[in-house]
């Protein structure tokens, strides 16, 4: 399991405990669901995020 | 009355634009000390707009349906020299100085923007119960949320303020309102509708889209608003279609109807499950072919939709995180949470998602379109955290979200249409989803099921 505590003391993020307990059982469950599908992703696999090297109109 | 009605009785001279944006300022003065629907209205521009528009009706002009007709826009549309809150303490003086790109088409069209709709803070959350600018009720029963987070959109369409208003959708914040308040609520193909303007929640999952009383208003909005933008770099270039599902049409012969069976039904209320297979009975019946057919992991599509938000939804609003202040609870703890995920879970989310797009393509050989519900359940009250549904206790958020965010995340276009009330007398909503860039399609299917529904935004 992630220690979401750690991290959030890591990165500065002040956070109560009931807070940090709520956060951690929703990206856990995240986790849950996505760490099995992330072993069948083949590394070739581009993300699908929009980026262009310049706007279309000047290609 | 519809968008439709309203430009016809104009070209008839029965009614002009200045009446009809009167009783619209009426209604909102009457209605929204109770609804709460508005943020911002604006009275005088409108009056003056309304006064051009029965000029031009005058010299026969007829450049679209929505020329002289009241509208209004979820108040993260920007509007130049008009106050722009994003229902957020970080914008309450902010004032634009250009308008979003949906504004000036709208404009361009001839509508009349009579305001600015609250709605969920920064548009992130779905029960519109804005802690900075008040809640947002119901119109069929103020005890009740609008649904979100375009809540103000729907319930000032829903209790006739206007004909039509704009909402954003970036896990079901145009369908959850339209299902809660008995509208009609359109979330086109991701890059069919510009978000120029539009402040962003999660850039990858932001749509925009019109709520409306009908369908075919609804094809009124999308043809006056969609189309290629190079000031949005998810704008798509193809070309726009005639959305009109025209006048009168009583048959869905060779459309094949595709009723997911890993998905929708279970977990609904008795209600919604009775409507919607209601809803399928008369498409049958109306010449449509029944098929079922399984969705990829629909769980997991929302799951890497809920990464993709919480991470983008942090990094745009970076500059705020620590100001604690300036946040509702439930906004200051999703923020929180976006900033807890790692980058290669969102990239991975993203690479995930592509792989589930392409995995559903094949969905598309046996449907031309799908029918699911468009919430589990209908509104809930206004202060409810959880609902009972199915039997079990859910998050209220994670409820109503379930049957509509997977969408953003395939970015297909989607419709919720009225289909019936509940034994309270509180609307629910059918979602039909169409493949992408296929808005006639999924807009003539969704009127001819509206005609034979009979309910009426």
């Amino acid at each position: 399991m992630t220690d979401w505590r750690r991290i959030a003391q890591a990165r500065g993020i002040h956070l109560s405990e009931p807070e940090l307990a709520r956060l951690a059982a929703v990206l856990d469950a995240l986790d849950t669901v996505l760490a099995p599908l992330l072993l069948e992703v083949a590394p070739e696999t581009d993300p699908d995020t929009v980026f262009r090297a310049a706007p279309e109109e000047e290609a | 009355m519809t968008i439709l009605e309203a430009a016809r009785l104009l070209r008839a001279k029965t009614i002009c634009s200045a009446e009809l944006v009167e009783e619209s300022l009426r209604r909102i003065s009457a209605l929204n000390p109770k609804l709460n629907a508005f943020i911002t209205v604006m009275e005088e521009s409108a009056r003056e707009a309304a006064r051009l528009a029965d000029q031009e009706l005058a010299r026969g002009s007829d450049r679209s349906p929505l020329l002289g007709i009241p509208i209004a826009v979820k108040d993260v549309f920007a509007t130049r020299g008009v106050r722009t809150t994003a229902g957020s303490k970080l914008f309450a003086e902010h004032i634009p100085e250009h308008d979003a790109a949906v504004v000036e088409r709208l404009a361009a069209a001839g509508a009349v923007l009579v305001g600015k709709n609250n709605l969920h803070e920064l548009a992130y959350g779905i029960t519109s119960n804005n802690p900075h600018f008040g809640a947002v009720h119901n119109p069929h029963n103020p005890g009740r949320i609008p649904g979100g987070s375009s809540g103000g959109s729907g319930a000032a369409v829903a209790a006739g303020m206007v004909f039509g208003a704009m909402g954003s959708d970036t896990g079901g914040s145009i369908r959850i309102p339209a299902s809660y308040c008995g509208v009609v609520g359109l979330k086109p193909t991701y890059g069919r509708v510009s978000r120029f303007g539009v402040l962003p929640l999660a850039f990858s999952l932001d749509h925009i889209g019109p709520l409306t009383r009908s369908v075919r208003d609804a094809a009124v909005v999308l043809s006056a608003i969609a189309g290629y933008d190079p000031r949005d770099g998810s704008s798509s270039r193809r070309a726009v279609e005639d959305y009109d599902p025209g006048a009168v049409s009583a048959s869905l012969a060779g459309v094949r109807l595709g009723i997911p069976v890993n998905f929708g039904l279970d977990g609904v209320s008795p209600a919604v499950a009775e409507a919607v297979r209601g809803a399928v009975r008369l498409a049958g019946d109306l010449g449509a072919g029944i098929v079922e057919v399984r969705l990829p992991d629909m769980d997991a599509i929302n799951a890497i939709g809920r990464v993709i938000l919480l991470a983008e939804a942090s990094a745009v609003f970076t500059r705020h995180l620590d100001d604690r202040g300036s946040f509702g609870e439930d906004v200051f703890a999703l923020l929180q949470q976006g900033r807890l995920i790692a980058a290669t879970d969102y990239v991975n989310a993203q690479r995930l998602r592509s792989l589930k797009r392409e995995e559903f393509r094949a969905v598309w050989r046996g449907a031309d379109a799908l029918i699911t519900p468009a919430t589990p359940i209908a509104a809930p009250g206004i202060g409810e955290t959880t609902v009972e549904v199915g039997g079990r206790q859910e998050d209220v958020r994670l409820a109503s979200t379930r049957l509509v965010r997977g969408f953003n995340v395939l970015g297909l276009p989607a419709i919720s249409i009225p289909c019936g009330k509940d034994a309270a007398g509180l609307p629910l909503g059918i979602e039909i989803i169409a493949p992408p860039f296929q808005e006639a399609r999924l807009l003539r299917i969704a009127a001819v099921l509206e005609d034979a529904l009979g309910f009426h935004g």
